[in-house]
């Protein structure tokens, strides 16, 4: 009971939140940020203390029916079980830091009122999605989270750019979520029961092995358009138009991370389809290497961090696909953190850069004696992205490696070293350039820091959140181990082939930082690496594989035709038909108007047909 | 003999109903349409009383029938004409087609 009641908390601070801010005064301006903590701190804390007090224990499902339609069934509830669980608290954890970091970041915006309504509301929206025991449900909430990233992305819709992320991302994330729809349908036509506990145990065996095979690729293509897959992926590095802590929110614990998450909660489903797994193998594989590539050679930080976002959620896509969903779900908490972490630095840094995203505008400050703890907590970042001992993302990736190796899908674990080795080049320019203090091109910045007489509590508001990540990215994953190794499937146990395993990843991750600090690490570095020595390479990235291309002619010739096309059968068919309807009408009353004009003559002679007519009747009869 | 048979009577009649409908429908004044209408009762006039020379055993039912339909012709006219002359005093004009008050 008082579990329940500590979920109900956990579940509804935020939305308590976003229901107190939305009726606050708008002159009040320091009120917003204090709710939005205050609440979302306590819905953080009360799943911390879910988390020790549950975890590896029972599952906790509370339920109760909402709609019936003769013979299916939703239910509205809670399914809690160990997944749902790890997964709560990190939303929890990481949404109510990046809300302590918004303090500090959104402090000059005037509308701190919309801000802190929106991201509860976002926060709540991914909380219930997690915990929600019915899919129908699930894709309520997952549509709500694709609102509410919507409004987040255009948060500054006075300018054009936000706007028209905003609208990108909405369109297609709903696209995708089309296919999720039609999934949802058709597993509640056949199978009659949405509860996930249920779908995972029995749809499997209701459904045909074809029927299966449909729900898994139509569910995937929800999960491609949230979690930013190939083909689907372009809206993900635009999306940074939005507020920094957005995009570290976005892009760790809620939004994206919803769309692996789907894929785990239903892995027992899933698992059951051969021809699925190899489908999300290959997708993710495929968005992982094309997203490391256009990583290489960016100079936008966000858009750097971004990319890799899409990479690694492709990573945690082609681990699931692989069959670890272990592998996969501990690298999506893993990179929450670490990934949450390097966009609240990214946000600080392009502050202390005058507002430039560019890592050369970052490159040419003095940032060693102002922000050398920043520069540390960088480092850890993209170190732990990169996946080198002792920090987290190793931990993850290593699990994901390991059962690559057991399983022997040697092409796939060629596949992920190759991406390793990318990631870790991309990941340690950008930390290698970022950290030049003052000694690349347009060097010598003399203006004054922006930070200069910010009061303690927006110190603290900075520098707490992101500290506690890199501790959390460091030490988090030692001190935790002893309770989710075995949730992870961690080996304790090594013998030779862990040995040579972490031998082979470490070498490649090595490798990488190598090659980075081959080209930037030293005095003269150049800006774009070796990608610019290969040719070709260097203008498909700038051009993005062509993938906006794509979908500009895609949205221009195909949707665009189509909508031409349905303009002109609106106007030429369906209204002409509606308009002549009308005009038959108007011209057959005219033409017996005509008999009505009050001449008796005409009114007799009518008379007379009829009559004629009725006698000709009953005579011919 | 064409004179002892029905036919002949009828197709009279038919034609003087023919001529006074023409007359009822096309005339524009309502004192033609008036003596188009006599023209009408006659030929019903000559239907009955052929009818009764040729058809029927009692010879005067016919007869009795016509010298109503005279009477009623006459109480008719009476009443038309009267009727025209209101019509004429309001609308100065006896043309039917100017007589449109009553169109919907």
């Amino acid at each position: 009971m008082m579990d329940l009641n500590l979920l109900h908390i956990s579940v509804w601070a935020n939305f308590a939140a976003f229901f107190l801010i939305t009726f606050l005064p708008k002159n009040r301006v320091k009120l917003p940020p204090a709710v939005a903590l205050l609440f979302s701190g306590a819905g953080a804390a009360a799943s911390a203390v879910l988390l020790v007090r549950r975890f590896g224990g029972e599952m906790l499902e509370w339920k109760f029916p909402w709609l019936t339609w003769n013979s299916a069934q939703v239910n509205l509830g809670y399914y809690l079980d160990d997944l749902s669980l790890v997964m709560l608290t990190s939303v929890c954890l990481i949404s109510f830091l990046i809300q302590l970091y918004s303090v500090w970041y959104m402090n000059e915006d005037a509308d701190k009122k919309r801000f802190f309504a929106t991201i509860t509301f976002f926060t709540w929206a991914m909380i219930s999605f997690v915990v929600s025991v019915n899919l129908f449900a699930s894709y309520l909430f997952w549509e709500l989270i694709g609102l509410a990233s919507y409004l987040l992305i255009g948060f500054w819709h006075e300018r054009p750019a936000p706007r028209r992320a905003a609208i990108k991302a909405f369109v297609m994330t709903r696209f995708g979520d089309l296919g999720f729809l039609a999934a949802v349908i058709l597993l509640i036509s056949h199978v009659h029961n949405l509860d996930i506990p249920f779908l995972n145990s029995q749809a499997a065996a209701l459904l045909g092995p074809g029927e299966l095979l449909l729900v898994i690729v139509l569910l995937f293509f929800g999960v491609m358009g949230k979690s930013a897959q190939f083909p689907l992926h372009t809206w993900l590095p635009d999306a940074m138009e939005g507020p920094t802590p957005v995009s570290a929110l976005i892009h760790s614990a809620t939004m994206v991370a919803a769309g692996v998450y789907l894929l785990v909660r239903l892995f027992p489903m899933i698992e059951v389809s051969q021809g699925g797994m190899h489908y999300i193998l290959f997708i993710g594989a495929f968005t992982s290497v094309l997203a490391a590539c256009l990583a290489l050679t960016e100079c936008d930080m966000k858009r750097i961090l971004a990319y890799s976002t899409v990479s690694q959620l492709g990573f945690m896509v082609m681990a699931v696909g692989s069959g670890t969903w272990h592998g996969g779900m501990f690298h999506l908490i893993t990179h929450a953190f670490f990934k949450s972490m390097l966009f609240l630095l990214s946000g600080y840094f392009i502050f202390v850069a005058h507002h430039s995203n560019s890592i050369f505008d970052m490159a040419a400050l003095p940032l060693k004696e102002k922000s050398k703890w920043m520069l540390v907590l960088l480092w850890i970042g993209a170190l732990a992205l990169s996946g080198l001992f002792p920090f987290s993302g190793f931990m993850s990736k290593e699990s994901i490696f390991g059962y690559l190796l057991e399983t022997r899908q040697y092409p796939v674990y060629g596949i992920a070293l190759f991406i390793s080795f990318l990631t870790a080049y991309y990941t340690t320019r950008m930390a290698f350039i970022v950290s030049k203090n003052g000694s690349g091109p347009g060097a010598g910045d003399k203006r004054d820091s922006p930070l200069r007489g910010q009061s303690l509590e927006l110190r603290v508001a900075l520098n707490l959140p992101v500290t506690v990540l890199g501790i959390l990215t460091v030490a988090g994953v030692w001190v935790f181990l002893p309770w989710h190794k075995e949730f992870f499937h961690i080996h304790t146990d090594w013998h030779a082939r862990e040995w040579m395993n972490l031998g082979v990843t470490s070498a490649l991750v090595l490798a990488g930082i190598g090659t980075s600090f081959f080209y930037f690490g030293r005095k003269s570095f150049s800006e774009k690496g070796w990608p610019a020595l290969i040719p070709g390479l260097d203008f498909l990235i700038s051009k993005k594989f062509f993938m906006d291309d794509f979908w500009n002619a895609v949205m221009e010739k195909i949707v665009k035709g189509f909508s031409r096309l349905s303009v002109w059968s609106d106007a030429h068919i369906i209204n002409a038909a509606v308009n002549h309807v009308g005009l038959a009408c108007v011209r057959s009353g005219r033409a017996v108007a005509e008999l009505q004009a009050g001449e008796v003559q005409r009114y007799i002679l009518v008379a007379l047909l009829v009559i004629v007519s009725i006698i000709f009747y009953l005579l011919t009869r | 003999m064409l004179i002892n048979q029905l036919v002949p009577y009828l197709l009279l009649s038919a034609l003087l109903f023919s001529t006074g409908l023409f007359g009822f429908l096309m005339r524009r004044s309502l004192i033609a349409m008036l003596i188009a209408v006599e023209l009408i009762l006659n030929a019903a006039n000559i239907n009955f009383l052929a009818f009764n020379r040729f058809m029927n055993a009692d010879k005067s039912l016919g007869q009795i029938y016509s010298i109503f339909v005279i009477g009623l012709a006459a109480a008719e006219i009476a009443i038309g004409l009267s009727l025209v002359i209101a019509v004429y005093r309001k609308f100065r004009s006896i043309n039917v087609e100017k007589l449109t008050e009553l169109k919907g």
